[in-house]
């Protein structure tokens, strides 16, 4: 017994000392590093005065600056959106804010592959990082790494993190760092400049030469119903839409169709209205590919504040249906016709 | 199952667990059930292979012992037997364990040979057969070949030849001899132990012990640090200069052979110790592998210290086997007469050298490049053999003393180059590619910067980790010199030992993680 006691006695003094040292390299990307951590502290500090929260994977979070939807809707907006996020990761962010905020709306972004995705195939470690950097309580926090995180990634995660502080330190010592937190923002991540897309004449050449993964995950499913089943329990008004992509996107990839109808498919189970931005007839007008894009599948940071309004006019519209093509094939080609 | 994953970690966490838990006498049982379930997740065709060897020499084993037995019993029963008839019933029984260790040798080199040689043998075959106009064999099937197979078929053969020739009791128990041939530890890269040596261990009770915990748990971080830390992180960087040689400068092309033989040692040993400090834990002394090789003064001694137990398998049952066979002995009588007593005495010795190092480098890999590899290692060896009475005359008139500082650093460096050449020979493809790269190691020569010394992009601070980690290497070696340094580092105090660990995890998991997957599994695996 006197053997095991010392054993175990050993393995605890390593553990100390491994997480005291794993600590030191970390610490500075927590405590300034990190624009999505930071945002942990800010949700907290501004918690209780937010009327609409906006939850999305990376479309979402650059597509929406809570500023110019707060301008646009009279309303007081936060975007909880990560890179990446998982269905799941949306509900544990919804189910904390829903709590500490008189929440009325929720606009829910779902991109084209917002329910395909899957760990191996899509979201992944980074996703996972930036989940868990933006999540400040322990047990959404242990919750999330049980349930998505596999044992044969925590040494990457681990490692991944350690390398975010490693650059941390790198920048602090550099004097590089920004400011960390962003109260002003509510979540949006600013920063990504426009970039031309290909223009008309690729179209035609790379029809559909890209191919979407249609076949959504039962996972991701589960936790969208589980998502809209949370915001009817607390009396919550939702809102589903698509944000813009690049026309080209559109052009060149195929699927597009199958996954709206799957979008429109849960629409009407549950009730909730579903906007594809994708098929609104005045797209190119308002999201010129030379200037609105980031890439092909984010607008940038300008058109962050144009596409709110484009929102609140959907939103407040009386026919928001006369807005829209009623499919992708549809929308594309019309808006071909229509160019000059 | 990878060694470097967390799967393993868990898995060794578990099997400590289960062998300290069961009653003693269970323990093998244990080692036994995770042995099988180790070798089923590489893929459970294999283990039907594994088992056939476990089997074959447990019958044949088993079979040459009751004819031993007998024989014994029949000479106590049967006094009055005269010399002749004694001898002649004795060369009927020899006779008899031969056929039954020839076939049993025989179906499993057999199987060894056709994972690891069918299409090395169909490609010269059809070769021949080109230059006659003959029709080609299909070679386009694929083999994958058992895990560990040339390891756990050595190691098999082994018992059953000390069995044939009477050092070691056959086992009676056919799980106990599955354990041997599958002891999960050593079953992919070694060591290929004695039965004599290991089996006594797997079958018998151990205690947990504190200071096997600690001893063995601290050898395993240390090879995991080597193998993560140094050799996966110098993976790409070999890769780059082995597969692209022509593109690079002398300078680079020579940092690429030193990360070589810095990879393939923290590669091998690193497993070495993963699995040692392993079977620590579990109060099992599994044999060494290496004794500070890059230290050697020779290339003889050289392969004394570098993958002892192969050298000491071929050792045992080919070298001897052939120096001190009655054909051999009558070539030295014969040669003592005609070319004087050193080349007599060399020539036997060199005979059995030449099927060693043919062996050693068939089995190290099917081509031509290991052959050779294994001819050149071979050559100097026997060269060195038969000069040897010539290069004592001239340290004699040159007045070298042996055991100066100075020259023995000389001897050092130059077994390190001679290694250094020979080990890229059948690394970097054919023969002619690695005799390619030495002659662009002495091209392009000019005041190297950076980018010329390590064009492959290797990261500042990746190079940083590389230096310190073979600085540290080299001065634990030196260290070694003086003494046992794990014994040394296990009278330190408990939280400076912890924090060292935890350093070595640190840099385990900043710089391994990320290089795991560059290695592609440990390099002695492919044997």
């Amino acid at each position: 017994m006197r053997n095991f006691k010392k054993a175990v006695c050993s393995v605890l003094w390593v553990a100390l000392f491994f997480s005291l040292l794993t600590a030191a390299v970390v610490f500075p990307y927590y405590a300034w590093g990190t624009y999505p951590y930071q945002d942990a502290w800010v949700r907290k500090d501004l918690a209780g005065q937010f009327d609409l929260l906006v939850s999305s994977a990376s479309q979402g979070l650059r597509a929406i600056d809570p500023r110019a939807l707060d301008e646009a809707l009279g309303c007081s907006s936060y975007d909880l959106g990560t890179p990446l996020q998982t269905m799941y990761g949306r509900y544990l962010f919804l189910k904390e804010e829903l709590e500490r905020n008189p929440v009325d709306t929720v606009i829910l972004e779902l991109s084209y592959d917002a329910l395909s995705r899957s760990y191996s195939s899509g979201y992944g470690l980074e996703g996972s990082i930036y989940q868990l950097g933006r999540s400040d309580r322990l047990d959404l926090w242990l919750d999330y790494f049980c349930k998505q995180v596999p044992p044969s990634d925590w040494a990457q995660l681990l490692y991944d993190t350690m390398n975010r502080g490693v650059r941390t330190w790198r920048q602090l010592l550099a004097g590089e760092l920004a400011p960390s937190k962003h109260y002003e923002t509510h979540g949006f991540w600013p920063g990504l400049e426009p970039s031309p897309m290909p223009g008309p004449e690729s179209y035609q050449r790379d029809y559909h030469t890209e191919t979407l993964a249609t076949e959504p995950q039962e996972e991701n499913m589960y936790w969208l119903d589980a998502c809209l089943a949370l915001c009817r329990e607390k009396g919550v008004e939702v809102v589903m839409i698509a944000t813009p992509l690049s026309e080209y996107m559109l052009w060149s990839t195929d699927g597009f169709d199958a996954v709206l109808r799957v979008h429109q498919g849960v629409s009407e189970k549950w009730g909730v209205p579903f906007y594809d931005f994708n098929l609104k007839k005045d797209k190119l007008e308002r999201y010129p590919e030379a200037s609105a894009y980031f890439d092909q599948h984010h607008l940038c940071e300008a058109s962050a504040q144009d596409f709110p309004f484009d929102l609140a006019e959907v939103l407040t519209s009386d026919d928001p249906d006369a807005l829209f093509y009623s499919s992708y094939e549809e929308a594309i080609h019309e808006r071909l016709q229509a160019l000059p | 199952m990878s060694i470097t994953s967390l799967a393993f970690v868990a898995f060794s966490i578990a099997l400590a667990a289960l062998y300290f838990l069961v009653p003693k006498r269970l323990q093998w049982v244990a080692l036994l059930l995770f042995s099988t379930a180790f070798y089923l997740l590489s893929g459970p065709r294999s283990w039907i292979y594994l088992a056939v060897t476990a089997l074959s020499a447990y019958a044949c084993a088993r079979r040459m012992g009751r004819v031993s037995q007998g024989q014994k019993a029949y000479f106590k029963t049967h006094k009055e037997l005269t010399r002749e008839e004694k001898s002649a019933l004795r060369q009927k029984n020899t006779r008899k364990k031969r056929l039954a260790l020839a076939a049993v040798l025989v179906l499993n080199f057999g199987i060894l040979c056709v994972f690891k040689y069918a299409h090395f043998a169909i490609d010269q075959l059809n070769y021949l057969m080109g230059l006659f106009g003959g029709f080609r064999l299909d070679n386009s099937f694929s083999l994958l070949a058992p895990l560990g197979i040339s390891f756990y078929t050595f190691q098999t053969m082994g018992y059953l030849i000390d069995v044939y020739w009477e050092k070691v009791e056959p086992e009676k128990n056919f799980f106990k001899v599955l354990l041997f041939t599958s002891f999960f530890p050593q079953v992919t890269q070694g060591p290929i132990n004695a039965y004599s040596q290991l089996a006594g261990q797997l079958f018998q009770p151990h205690s947990f012990s504190w200071e096997n915990f600690a001893a063995g748990g601290q050898r395993m971080v240390w090879g995991f640090f080597k193998k993560l830390a140094l050799a996966d992180t110098l993976a790409p960087c070999v890769a780059a200069v082995f597969e692209n040689y022509a593109q690079y400068t002398g300078p680079a092309v020579l940092v690429g052979v030193f990360f070589y033989s810095v990879q393939i040692y923290a590669d091998f040993s690193g497993y070495m110790d993963i699995m040692c400090g392993l079977c620590q834990v579990l109060g099992i002394r599994l044999e060494e592998n290496f004794l500070r090789p890059y230290f050697s003064k020779s290339i003889a001694e050289y392969w004394r210290r570098w993958h002892i137990t192969l050298g000491a398998w071929f050792k045992n049952y080919i070298y001897y086997p052939i120096a001190v066979s009655k054909w051999n002995t009558r070539l030295g009588k014969w040669a003592r007469g005609r070319l004087g007593k050193a080349f007599a005495q060399a020539l036997p010795a060199s005979i059995a050298l030449v099927a060693v190092w043919l062996v050693t480098g068939v089995w190290h890999g099917a081509s031509w490049a290991y052959i050779a590899w294994g001819g050149v290692n071979g050559l100097f060896i026997i060269v060195s053999l038969w000069l040897e009475p010539l290069y004592q005359w001239a340290r004699g008139k040159l007045r070298v003393r042996e055991e100066a500082f100075g020259w023995r650093l000389f001897q050092v460096a130059r077994t390190y180059l001679l290694v250094c050449f020979i080990k890229v020979l059948p690394e970097v493809g054919t023969l002619s590619q690695g005799l390619g790269l030495w002659r662009q190691a002495f091209r392009s020569w000019g005041p190297p910067t950076y980018g010329d010394l390590f064009p492959y992009g290797l990261a500042f601070s990746s190079l940083l980790m590389v230096l310190l980690a073979t600085g540290l290497l080299l001065f634990v070696s030196l260290l070694q010199r003086k003494g046992p340094v794990r014994a040394w580092f296990g009278k330190a105090p408990m939280p400076l030992r912890a924090f060292a660990l935890a350093v070595l995890l640190v840099l385990i998991v900043y710089f391994g993680v990320p290089a795991s997957g560059n290695g592609g599994g440990f390099m002695y695996a492919q044997f």
